[in-house]
């Protein structure tokens, strides 16, 4: 019912794929939005029982005829893409194997997630394992925090174990089957929003393709069928990422930020990592706005992402202040302690050679070998693609690795062991959106048929 | 034949081979490993613990013991599997609780080393699973 809402509430992108990107955003944005409710009301009002249920489905029912009224498809600026009978017989091959593939992902996903279906060592040992906690002790949820479990990261904000647990409250038992819908739900969003905003913003092969490379990217699927929280962060990033772009496209420009603004929100409710994306966003969007058009139009854009990020920030500070947690990475430090590590080269080498090593070798190395012969091939686009929406990914990707960077730098713990059992994590949350960038930015096959320009299009400013 | 369509050949092939190739190895371990039909490591603990769980319904805390290294990772996973199944009863590493929890590799552990911690052996649930009681509170 949510999902059907939060449809409408979003329908504002072109039919064709604009019902894909619709859908996967809504998912995002339901089971994000969802899970603050849920959270605001275990805080206030103890475990949220048939009251709560009651009062959720009674607001759904009303919103979504209003939601209907309210909205409709709107135009996106600036694409021509009449390529002729010669490359529709390429997109119609390219469509049939992506289909193919597509299928073999799910399959194989569904089937991973059936041999493991409780996930993996860090979604026991932490994400549903706190879920767990939160819906069997009830009212109780708060030992959920307690020192006794002063390993599962208590501080790491409550995005995904609670969006299992109200689903858990509808059921009124704790189903495994609910922790892999919940993964799938975000495995599947992440490949559905990639495919179609690239559909939307660039061309429908570039989409395709940029699906092909995450579904075939080896971490993916397993991050994905591991029930943890990476997968959903790096579905947050993503949003936010492609909201700022389409925004550029879109005829509604508030609209999109207030949403990128609650997806940026999100991000920061679902992991740590989540809070210094918000952070990076903010930044950098006011290095790329202001250097281009001045800090009042940044202010402006500013004042609407914070529309959306504010009642999320809301929950996340209530939770980060109100719950007593402490962070592994900051307790105990001193500033003598971090200047002593930041003064250490030997942690640049081996951090610098473990971010190297891991994304080549481990993530995508052959993809590191296709996509430059894709770029050299193909070239940069030569159609106008908003130049800020490049800056924006690019900048935002370079300062989350170095925020990652930094975090390794000064982190308390064994660095090697930390490393070690992070690191694939931390890329795999950036992979959709550096796939996003890199397709941003590269020419689609479908400018090598072009059959004319269209030269409004191209002269016009988004 | 022009470029354009070389070019668009190479990418298209490229790119739907080398996903292909990923997702068709995913697929083909995913049937393997189902068609095993070996359990997941979490249903095996969820079976070892059953009976025990049941017996600490109304405890909040109890502690918990161990035959593996103790700085090992087999360690650390075998613990947090351990309280991920016996949820919501917490488990708290060491032999300062009422009842404690042995959680052994071994399916007929050695207790004198507990024995010697004034703990006796409340109940045996067999598979390595062994619930203590301390003697001396």
């Amino acid at each position: 019912m949510y999902i059907i809402l939060s449809f409408f509430l979003l329908k504002q992108f072109p039919r064709n794929y604009g019902k894909i990107l619709n859908t996967s955003l809504s998912v995002g944005l339901v089971l994000g939005i969802s899970s603050c409710t849920f959270f605001l009301w275990l805080y206030f009002f103890g475990f949220p029982s048939t009251s709560y249920h009651v009062i959720e489905n009674i607001l759904a029912v009303i919103l979504i005829p209003i939601a209907f009224y309210t909205s409709t498809y709107q135009k996106v600026t600036g694409r021509n893409q009449e390529t002729g009978s010669d490359f529709k017989i390429y997109l119609r091959v390219l469509n049939i194997a992506a289909l193919m593939i597509i299928v073999c992902f799910v399959v194989a996903f569904l089937l991973r997630s059936a041999i493991n279906p409780h996930g993996w060592e860090d979604a026991w040992g932490m994400w549903n394992l706190k879920a767990r906690l939160l819906f069997l002790r009830g009212d109780n949820w708060r030992i959920a925090f307690s020192n006794v479990l002063f390993w599962t990261s208590r501080d790491y904000p409550l995005l995904v174990p609670i969006s299992i647990v109200r689903i858990w409250s509808y059921l009124n038992n704790d189903s495994a089957i609910v922790q892999t819908i919940v993964a799938g739900l975000f495995t599947f969003s992440t490949v559905a929003l990639l495919i179609s905003s690239l559909s939307v913003i660039r061309s429908r092969s570039t989409g395709l393709l940029a699906g092909l490379v995450l579904v075939g990217s080896r971490y993916f699927i397993k991050t994905g069928a591991y029930q943890i929280a990476d997968v959903p962060l790096g579905f947050y990033m993503l949003s936010t990422i492609v909201l700022f772009s389409l925004k550029e496209k879109s005829e509604s420009q508030s609209r999109c930020l207030i949403l990128a603004g609650a997806m940026a929100g999100l991000a920061s409710w679902t992991k740590n990592e989540g809070v210094l994306f918000l952070f990076v966003v903010i930044i950098v969007r006011m290095i790329v706005i202001s250097s281009d058009r001045g800090i009042k139009v940044y202010s402006k854009e500013l004042a609407m992402f914070t529309i959306g990020l504010l009642p999320i920030l809301a929950v996340l500070l209530l939770f980060k202040f109100k719950i007593p947690s402490t962070n592994e990475l900051l307790t105990g430090q001193s500033m003598d302690t971090v200047w002593a590590r930041l003064m250490d080269f030997t942690r640049y080498l081996l951090i610098g050679k473990s971010f190297i090593v891991f994304f080549y070798d481990k993530l995508a190395k052959e993809w590191l070998i296709i996509l430059p012969i894709y770029f050299f091939l193909l070239g940069k686009t030569k159609q106008h693609v908003n130049e800020e929406s490049i800056k924006t990914s690019f900048v935002i990707v370079l300062f989350m690795i170095g925020g990652y960077f930094f975090i390794y730098l000064i982190t308390p713990l064994n660095l090697q062991w930390h490393i070690d059992t992070s690191i694939w994590r931390l890329f795999l949350q950036l992979w959709p959106t550096i796939i996003f960038s890199f397709f941003l930015v590269a020419a689609t096959p479908e400018e090598l048929f072009l059959k004319k320009r269209n030269p409004a299009a191209s002269a016009q400013r988004y | 034949m022009k470029s354009k369509h070389l070019k668009t050949i190479f990418l298209f092939t490229a790119i739907i081979l080398l996903s292909f190739h990923y997702n068709i190895k995913a697929l083909q371990k995913g049937i393997h490993r189902f068609k095993r039909g070996e359990p997941d490591q979490i249903t095996i603990y969820e079976k070892r613990f059953l009976a025990l769980k049941a017996m600490l319904e109304n405890h909040l805390v109890v502690g918990y013991v161990s035959d593996y290294d103790d700085n090992s990772d087999e360690n650390g996973i075998a613990f947090s599997k351990a309280q991920y199944v016996l949820a919501p009863i917490r488990l708290v590493r060491g032999t300062k609780r009422d009842f404690i929890i042995g959680n052994f590799q071994n399916a007929k552990p050695n207790f004198k080393a507990f024995e010697k911690e004034n703990l006796s052996v409340y109940k045996d649930f067999g598979n390595g699973v062994i619930l203590f009681e301390r003697m001396d509170n």
